[in-house]
């Protein structure tokens, strides 16, 4: 959470004061946009488009551009729409427009990131369980640990990107219920997902929550075990009991994605304009204003690579035994385990 | 320098009746400096109409004489009478003088008519006692207190670097900020000094208020282009702040009460050789935070604590041990506190509860011992030893816990604490020499050991059975700093002056050793009564600088030393000026222009923000260069019932950095291009004064950014620019204050703009809304547009001093 008391006191000044509307008299160019988000494997998709005076309303609504031409090179050659990067390419696209120029920009597709362990213990904390009539119940908080070793890449600047999911669909219907989901993260236990946050910003309050991006500065070209915390995870299944072997087959993805340093600083740079107060001292002139991360030659577009590295840790063996537990326990209806 | 302020007064530093026989040798010297050595000698207060001594220059000889009988050598044959009553020398004209009516600017309640009471004034034993046209100095300064309490400030709080603000040549930056740009240069390229030891933190609440209590002040030093050899260690300007010794004929004092904060000054002496003064200052503004966040906390669960204060406190002590000695110590404390957070408890099902704890504390401390010592009556040394520390520490603290039936479920809870501070132990000799009448000598040496700790961050957590402790790769710098330096106020004829002086110095960090070398000369050539023209060179070499993220004074900023590639700062500077002085003395104007490089200037590069926080601050920086170059102008009227001044500044000042806007040069962000500052002190009568000051200059430089693209994730961003490629609308403002006197003390009425200018020091990016109503249907239409961002509006205050 984020809370400015600092600035609520140091700002008090602005607060005092006004906005008022006003045009200033500026010539601007409108200039090419390129966005590209590149992952190793699938096909590339780039959007282009043009910038826009800010108060331009019909520019905001359409700044799309009719007549633009986008070139891909990889490695140097042209390549076609069936073209499928892979980790290691060197990626180059160029777009043109006879009223707006042209931009450019490059990416190289990051290498995978090396994943030497990955242990996940959940630990139950709050059941409910049910394991006879027609349907087999289980409704359960637990929260998770997960240690998750890396290697990283090369000696050279690297980023990466956590994340978990359920690779289990939430679904629903009229004979089963279920769901599952991770919980909260504990960000602050992880400290590189801290890595970019400033000092004013840390004492003031603000925190990483839903930040899981983080560079190899503290660990260059060793081994780093990620420690992850879940706190409140649950699982919701009610199927026919004759299902139940079949439901509890659920789990999570965990990706560690390897990204370009562009979709860095990309995120970073949201962070900061958002979150940080960087963009706050900028909005009331108190400090210099952020400019848009970009990469691109105009300096409007992100184009930005990552390579998805990816391990699933099915839930099935810790929700059989938990289920094998509680039935082991004197018949009942109903059981319920509190921790 | 300020020749018709009306009663300057020059008092000793202590009493000794029996110093009164002195040794003094003079011949054709000016009367005002010959006074300067008898004051030394005797300790006693002189007291006289400031233009008195014009032009006066004196022969005399004696060894070891009374006090009356080298007053008689002196003014004997004159129309000057002197009078030795008890501690005080009173010298006035024996036939009617063209004495001005009124005091300079410093009108407020420090002047008063009757001659009596002048002895009772603020001390001036300032090296600008004289005026422009007879020294050698150009863009030199000085104001006492008086002058500094005249001009109307934002809550009425007298401020010493607002009312350099008014100096031609520098910009005030950020609108009510004690900020100060001088002549094209940074915020951390000004050296603040207090009694001669520098001070880092110089600002309160953020840079609202500064840090010099002015009721503990006798006058300030400010030199900007001809910067005398004993200073260096910052690339723009030299404020030196001289605080009061306390009066040796009694306790004395003052009590104010202001709208933000109250003072309390005392002084006097103690015993025959002993003379003190104590000032404090502290903000009240808790009687309205505290009454506020009681009231919204009895309407809510959540318990929010706030609580925001400043302080200063100076101490002065000053013994005479003898007629040749006289020792001192000096004490400063000023110190901002900010303390905040919540606390909510709430109980469904689960007790819960969260706290979160914000603390800030961030100032400097100062202690100052030393010894002046007469050798001969050409020779003294003044030995000092002090130290400075500046510091600020920050620390957030957040727990939760979850409880069922008095057991802990879930417990959280992380701290992160952040320290910054520089120690400094000092020490120093100054010596002064006068080998001739036409030659002041001064030289002297110094040590500092700095130790820096730039940033020192230690971040905690703790749940269950998971610790994490985390500190920052950042650790204490220590660094010494050796200096000396000698230069000679060399009156090489009537018409001819000149100021010839150098400074070297190393600095020692991280095994490496900077050196440098900073030569003066400044060079004075009158061809008639009252016009001077001048000519100066400087060099200057910063060793420290620092880091900022805004133009707010916040605990966060950090003082950095020279480490890694960097390297001292350095800026050359030649400046020429005129200058003309009307034969009473009641006019002066003056004409100065200046060019200045600065090299190895260090500012943060494109897109530093996204460098890692904790990487070694040299990563954020890039290394580069900067001009600045300007005329300035200046019209004074220091006598009557109405005295001000008006100045004009043109001035062009930018920035080249390799790692900044691309590598082109740009425009500082206070590059003010046109500047005009108006004071006027209007004495009504003895007991009404009216002060008015107005303002006005080029918009500062602001990095507009009209243009947006729509990112990866659909929100629109701001497209780069040139850095500071948009001057804001002209600045300009109007401060009133009026004063009040009665028998006590005085009320000081003050409105700060005055006419309510919205002057804009921001365009930013926002939106309005249009509401369209239609038959069955209410739409709220949201569009992008630029606004305008103004700070202060018209801001009363009021204060009320009582004297004692």
């Amino acid at each position: 959470m984020r809370y400015p008391y600092l600035f609520a006191a140091l700002l008090a000044l602005p607060l005092a004061g006004c906005y008022q509307e006003y045009q200033p008299e500026v010539d601007i160019q409108p200039v090419l946009c390129i966005n590209s988000i590149i992952t190793a494997g699938e096909p590339v998709e780039v959007e282009v488009s043009r910038t826009w005076l800010y108060s331009d309303v019909a520019g905001e609504r359409n700044h799309s551009v009719p007549d633009a031409c986008v070139t891909i090179t990889a490695n140097g050659l042209p390549v076609g729409e069936d073209y499928i990067p892979v980790e290691g390419d060197q990626i180059h696209i160029l777009a043109t427009s006879q009223r707006f120029g042209q931009a450019e920009a490059s990416v190289t597709v990051p290498r995978s990131a090396q994943v030497d362990t990955l242990t996940v213990t959940p630990r139950f904390t709050d059941v409910w369980y049910q394991n006879d009539y027609d349907y087999w119940i289980i409704d359960a908080d637990f929260d998770m640990s997960v240690i998750l070793t890396l290697t990283d890449i090369d000696k050279g600047d690297n980023f990466y990107h956590y994340d978990c999911n359920s690779y289990r669909e939430l679904s629903s219907t009229e004979t089963m219920q279920w769901y599952l989901s991770p919980g909260t993260l504990l960000y602050k236990a992880v400290p590189v997902f801290s890595d970019h946050i400033g000092l004013l910003e840390s004492v003031g309050g603000a925190d990483a929550d839903g930040f899981t991006f983080f560079t190899d500065r503290s660990f260059a070209n060793e081994s780093y075990t990620l420690r992850l915390y879940y706190h409140n995870a649950r699982i919701r299944i009610t199927v026919p009991v004759d299902s139940a072997a079949e439901a509890i087959q659920c789990g999570f993805n965990f990706d560690l994605n390897s990204i370009s340093p562009s979709y860095y600083n990309w995120v970073n740079y949201v962070w900061q304009t958002t979150m940080g107060y960087i963009g706050d001292l900028g909005n009331v002139g108190l400090g210099e204003p952020a400019p848009g991360y970009s990469n691109v030659s105009t300096g409007a577009g992100v184009v930005a690579a990552r390579a998805v590295n990816r391990h699933s840790i099915s839930l099935a063996p810790f929700l059989q035994a938990l289920a094998d537990s509680l039935d082991a326990l004197p018949p009942s209806s109903d059981l319920y385990m509190e921790r | 320098m300020r020749l018709n302020i009306l009663f300057a007064m020059m008092v000793a530093v202590s009493i000794s009746l029996n110093a009164r026989n002195v040794t003094i040798h003079a011949v054709d010297r000016p009367a005002a400096e010959v006074f300067q050595d008898l004051m030394t000698q005797t300790g006693m207060n002189f007291g006289y109409p400031a233009n008195l001594l014009d032009g006066i220059t004196v022969t005399v000889s004696a060894s070891n004489q009374s006090l009356k009988s080298v007053l008689k050598q002196m003014f004997g044959g004159t129309d000057i009478e002197f009078k030795i009553s008890g501690d005080n020398v009173l010298l006035k004209r024996s036939t009617l003088a063209p004495v001005p009516a009124h005091p300079a600017r410093s009108g407020i309640p420090y002047n008063r008519v009757d001659t009596a009471k002048q002895l009772d004034e603020v001390v001036v034993v300032s090296r600008l006692e004289s005026p422009a046209v007879e020294t050698s100095e150009i863009g030199a300064s000085k104001l006492t207190a008086g002058e500094i309490t005249s001009i109307p400030v934002i809550f009425g709080e007298p401020d010493v670097i607002k009312a350099l603000q008014y100096r031609p040549g520098v910009s005030d930056g950020i609108e009510s900020m004690a900020g100060m740009y001088v002549h094209g240069g940074n915020a951390d390229q000004n050296l603040y000094m207090l009694d001669n030891v520098p001070l880092y933190q110089v600002n309160h609440f953020g840079g609202l208020f500064s840090a010099f209590n002015v009721d503990a002040i006798r006058y300030i030093d400010f030199f900007t282009s001809s910067v005398p050899a004993r200073y260096d260690g910052r690339l723009s300007s030299f404020l030196d702040v001289r605080t009061s010794h306390g009066r040796p004929d009694g306790h004395h004092g003052s009590v104010k009460l202001g709208l933000t904060s109250g003072t309390f000054n005392i002084g006097g002496p103690i015993g025959s050789r002993t003379t003190y003064n104590v000032a404090l200052r502290r903000s009240w503004f808790e009687l309205l935070t505290l009454p506020m966040v009681a009231i919204m906390n009895s309407a809510t669960e959540d318990h929010i604590r706030f609580r925001y204060d400043f302080m200063d406190f100076n101490a002065n002590i000053r013994h005479r041990f003898s007629d040749s000695t006289t020792g001192f110590i000096g004490f400063y404390f000023g110190n901002d506190e900010l303390h905040s957070g919540d606390n909510s408890d709430s109980d469904f099902g689960y007790a819960y509860c969260d706290n979160d704890k914000y603390d800030f504390n961030w100032g400097n401390i100062m202690a100052q011992a030393g010894v002046i010592q007469r050798f001969t009556s050409d020779l003294s040394a003044e030995f000092t030893a002090a130290f400075t520390r500046y510091y600020s520490g920050m620390s957030n603290a957040e727990s939760c816990t979850i409880k069922s039936n008095g057991d802990t479920l879930y417990s959280e809870w992380s701290r992160i604490k952040t320290a910054n501070s520089i120690n400094d132990l000092i020490g120093r000799g100054d010596f002064t020499w006068r080998p001739s009448d036409n030659s002041t000598v001064r030289f002297g040496a110094g040590f500092t050991l700095h130790s820096f700790l730039p940033s020192g961050t230690r971040y905690e957590y703790s749940t269950g059975s998971l610790n994490v402790e985390a500190r920052d790769s950042t650790w204490r710098y220590m660094a010494g700093e050796f200096n000396a330096y000698i230069e000679d106020d060399w009156r090489i004829s009537d018409r001819i002056m000149a100021n010839i002086g150098l400074h070297t110095s190393l600095f020692h960090i991280d095994g490496r050793t900077h050196g440098g070398l900073s030569p003066r000369l400044s060079v004075c050539y009158r061809p008639i009564d009252g016009w001077a023209v001048k000519g100066a060179y400087t060099r200057t070499v910063q060793y420290v600088h620092q880091l900022s993220q805004s133009y707010l004074a916040l605990p966060s900023d950090r003082w950095i030393p020279i480490t890694g590639t960097l390297r001292p700062q350095t800026a050359d500077k030649v400046a020429l000026g005129a200058y003309w002085m009307s034969a009473n003395g009641e006019w002066s104007a003056s004409v100065e222009g200046y060019y200045k490089w600065m090299h190895n200037l260090v500012d943060y590069r494109d897109e530093y923000y996204l460098r890692p926080p904790l990487e070694m601050w040299n990563a954020a920086l890039t290394v580069g260069r900067g001009t600045a170059r300007g005329i300035d102008f200046m019209l004074e009227r220091t006598v009557g019932p109405v005295t001000g001044q008006l100045a004009y500044s043109l001035a062009w000042s930018d920035r080249t950095f390799p790692d900044k806007n691309q590598g082109k040069t740009f425009p500082a962000r206070f590059d003010n291009r046109h500047a005009i500052k108006l004071l006027v002190n209007w004495r009504i009568n003895r007991k009404v004064d009216i002060n008015v000051a107005w303002v006005g200059h080029s918009g500062n430089r602001f990095t507009l950014q009209p243009q947006s693209w729509e990112a990866p994730d659909g929100d629109q961003v701001p497209l780069r620019t040139s850095v500071n490629n948009y001057q804001l609308p002209f600045y300009h403002r109007l401060d009133l204050s009026f004063t009040v006197r009665n028998s006590r003390g005085y009320w000081n009425f003050g409105l700060y703009n005055a006419y309510c200018r919205r002057n804009a020091v921001a365009i930013n990016r926002g939106y309005k809304t249009v509401t369209k109503f239609s038959p069955g249907v209410v739409s709220v239409d949201r569009y992008p547009v630029f606004r305008k961002v103004s700070l202060l509006p018209v801001i009363p205050s009021v204060s009320y001093t009582w004297q004692f």
